[in-house]
């Protein structure tokens, strides 16, 4: 069983930090990952019940976030995935949509939404 | 011999008189006292003395007046000479031995012949014969030559002479006169004539001269040009009498004008010549007080040409006026061509440039995205943390509204950059699409505020256009913005769609606001350009971008009559569905 823990992957550390206190009001446990390779060690680590990642991780593509989301896909498949972007980009949306993303949110994200959809998605 | 005579005075005295009948002796006829004889002796010897005294008188005034001729003879203004038959002169004056050149003595007794010119020599021997043989004056011409050598022309008159001691009509008086002046002026003028014989005999043209009534007095033609020219036909006639009245009549004022004036008046004209026209050029000109010459040229071949010139000029002129017309087409063609193209470059560039922006406003929605997603964040975080505190939540909404007019502002900001999605093109009904727009529209109002009336025409109902449907209704969305924003509550906003034309379809916006004025009408639908409180400023600009992503044309304009302004759209249509 996975605990309700998720995981919130952004290179940007108002985010990381303003939603760590957001989910915790919610009751919901989160880890904070602020590149794609901080996000694979921590999710070698322990495992989520959902992940939510920014598309941008300031990597060289600039599309770390779906990498992420492939490698949560590779390690557990119940695992539920979020995408958040700045980008309105079509061939992001087709692709996350290719990888099976359960959401996507375009910045800047309204947090109830944001809450009440991993609630959904974690129950 | 002695002749006697009875004194009639004194019968006694007997006279003897001598041969001149002059009163040689007087004696008493008695032997009376020798005193009356020496007092008639000396009576005699006073005679004797008168006579001489008288004689000597005369023979003075005989010498005066043989000084008299002497020197009119020598001074004379022609020369005087005389020849013997040998030919030698043998009697000259000085004005005459100034004209050989030499003085007269040392003329005397040389041959006349010397100073005659050689090619003379015959006329002058033939003049002495005749001359020393006839009964008369006979007078000849000679150039003679000077003992200088200088050349002159004399005029000799010859009569027959007595020399002393010899026969009568052997030797030869002559007077000589200088001509060379008139002889030199005489030359010079048979040379003229002579020349202006020449130049008129290669005229070709017909040379008449006419009196002050018109009737030719003479005239001059060569009979190779002219073999029918016949002067019996014209000669002492009139104008009038040998040329048609229409040509005789202007002919004849011309006369008189140039009479009058002295000036040189032309004229042309023609007349048939056998079977042909052949056309004449007269020029005339006043010659002494009455009389005028005239100058006729034939000139038909160059009026021929004249005409042939002309004609082939109209030709040319045509010709050139007919390329002219064409390349005037060309022309014109060409101009809408390069226009078109003008235009075409124009969208082209103006699409790259909406490109180039909307990358830019790509990138900076995106840019800004990310931090107000920050903000959002931490406020919500703060809401949470002070939810009892009641200031905060005024502020926390304050900044809330700010960041969503941002978000607001980055969202239209990125519709701008967009371009059409291929995928997203489909074929629907225009009645349909504005219906659904406007339905749309409807929802999103917090209140209805605009009565909204849809019309269509009756063709309009089967209309149908390829698009993306989204952004086609987001056009309509925000044109219906556009209007209520600008026009008072509760005013009528009208969607009309008109019968479609061939190709396109337009689709009117109609409000009763405040209208646009004049000088911004061009300029609405740049970005940013309406400052409204509420909007983004890039509604119209959105508009315009999805427009012309279809191929389409966006214009606006104020009613007619006022209040209002409308906004009419075309789009091209597929087909109007039978």
């Amino acid at each position: 069983m996975i605990e309700r823990r998720l995981l919130i992957v952004d290179d940007d550390k108002t985010v990381l930090y303003a939603y760590k206190r957001l989910f915790k009001f919610a009751g919901v446990e989160v880890d904070t990952a602020k590149s794609l390779d901080k996000a694979i060690a921590a999710m070698k680590k322990k495992s989520y019940r959902a992940v939510v990642s920014d598309l941008n991780l300031r990597g060289e593509t600039g599309l770390e976030g779906l990498e992420v989301l492939q490698t949560v896909k590779d390690i557990n498949e119940d695992t539920k995935i979020v995408l958040i972007t700045a980008y309105g980009n079509l061939q992001v949306r087709e692709r996350a949509a290719e990888l099976g993303i359960d959401y996507y949110f375009e910045k800047p994200v309204p947090i109830d939404n944001l809450i009440k959809i991993l609630q959904t998605l974690t129950n | 011999m002695v002749t006697y005579m009875k004194d009639k005075q004194n019968p006694d005295m007997g006279r003897e008189l001598n041969n001149a009948g002059n009163v040689a002796i007087s004696w008493p006829s008695d032997a009376r006292s020798e005193i009356n004889l020496i007092e008639a002796l000396r009576k005699k010897q006073a005679e004797l003395e008168k006579q001489n005294r008288e004689l000597r008188e005369t023979q003075a005034r005989l010498e005066e007046s043989r000084n008299k001729f002497s020197e009119l003879y020598d001074q004379a203004p022609i020369g005087y000479f005389s020849v013997d038959k040998a030919g030698r002169i043998f009697e000259i004056n000085r004005t005459g031995a100034d004209m050989l050149g030499d003085s007269r003595d040392r003329l005397v007794n040389e041959y006349f012949l010397d100073f005659v010119a050689k090619e003379f020599h015959d006329t002058y021997k033939i003049h002495f014969t005749d001359a020393c043989a006839s009964q008369g004056k006979l007078n000849c011409e000679l150039k003679l030559v000077k003992k200088d050598g200088t050349e002159f022309y004399g005029y000799l008159e010859s009569t027959p002479a007595n020399h002393p001691g010899s026969n009568r009509g052997s030797s030869c008086r002559s007077t000589i006169s200088d001509i060379t002046q008139r002889k030199l002026m005489e030359n010079a003028l048979r040379e003229s004539k002579l020349k202006n014989l020449a130049i008129l005999n290669t005229i070709p043209d017909i040379i008449f001269i006419q009196d002050k009534d018109g009737v030719y007095v003479d005239y001059h033609a060569r009979i190779q040009t002219n073999p029918t020219l016949n002067p019996k036909d014209f000669l002492g006639k009139r104008t009038r009498d040998v040329l048609p009245l229409s040509i005789a009549v202007p002919l004849d004022r011309l006369l008189k004008t140039t009479l009058d004036t002295g000036r040189i008046q032309e004229y042309e004209y023609s007349l048939p010549f056998g079977e042909y026209l052949r056309h004449y050029e007269t020029r005339m000109v006043r010659l002494g007080e009455n009389k005028v010459l005239s100058i006729v040229r034939d000139i038909t071949r160059s009026k021929q040409a004249e005409k042939a010139l002309q004609a082939a000029h109209n030709m040319l002129e045509r010709r050139v006026a007919e390329r002219t017309e064409e390349i005037g087409k060309i022309n014109i063609q060409l101009k809408k061509e390069i226009k078109q193209r003008k235009r075409m470059e124009k969208k082209k560039e103006k699409a790259q440039q909406m490109e180039t922006i909307g990358q830019l406003a790509s990138g900076v929605a995106h840019e800004v995205r990310n931090p107000l997603n920050s903000i959002q964040a931490i406020i919500a975080v703060l809401n949470q943390e002070l939810r009892g505190h009641h200031e905060f939540q005024n502020c926390s909404k304050h900044i809330n509204d700010q960041v969503e007019r941002l978000s607001r502002l980055m969202r239209d900001l990125l519709e701008l950059g967009k371009q059409n999605k291929k995928e997203f093109m489909k074929i629907e009904s225009i009645p349909v699409l504005c219906k659904s727009a406007v339905n749309l529209w409807k929802q999103a109002q917090k209140e209805p505020t605009h009565h909204v009336v849809l019309n269509h025409a009756e063709r309009a109902e089967k209309a149908v256009l390829m698009g993306d449907m989204g952004k086609l209704q987001q056009v309509f969305i925000n044109l219906l913005d556009n209007a209520s924003q600008h026009s008072p509550e509760g005013s009528e906003i009208t969607l009309e769609i008109l019968n479609p034309a061939k190709k396109n379809i337009r689709i009117r916006v109609i409000d009763r606001g405040t209208g646009i004025k004049a000088e911004n009408l061009p300029h609405i639908f740049e970005p940013f350009f309406t400052k409204r409180h509420t909007g983004t400023g890039l509604g119209l600009s959105i508009v315009t971008n999805i427009i012309e992503n279809h191929s389409g044309t966006i214009k606006v304009r104020n009613n007619e009559p006022l209040p209002g302004c409308t906004i009419e759209i075309s789009l091209p249509v597929v087909e109007i569905k039978k």
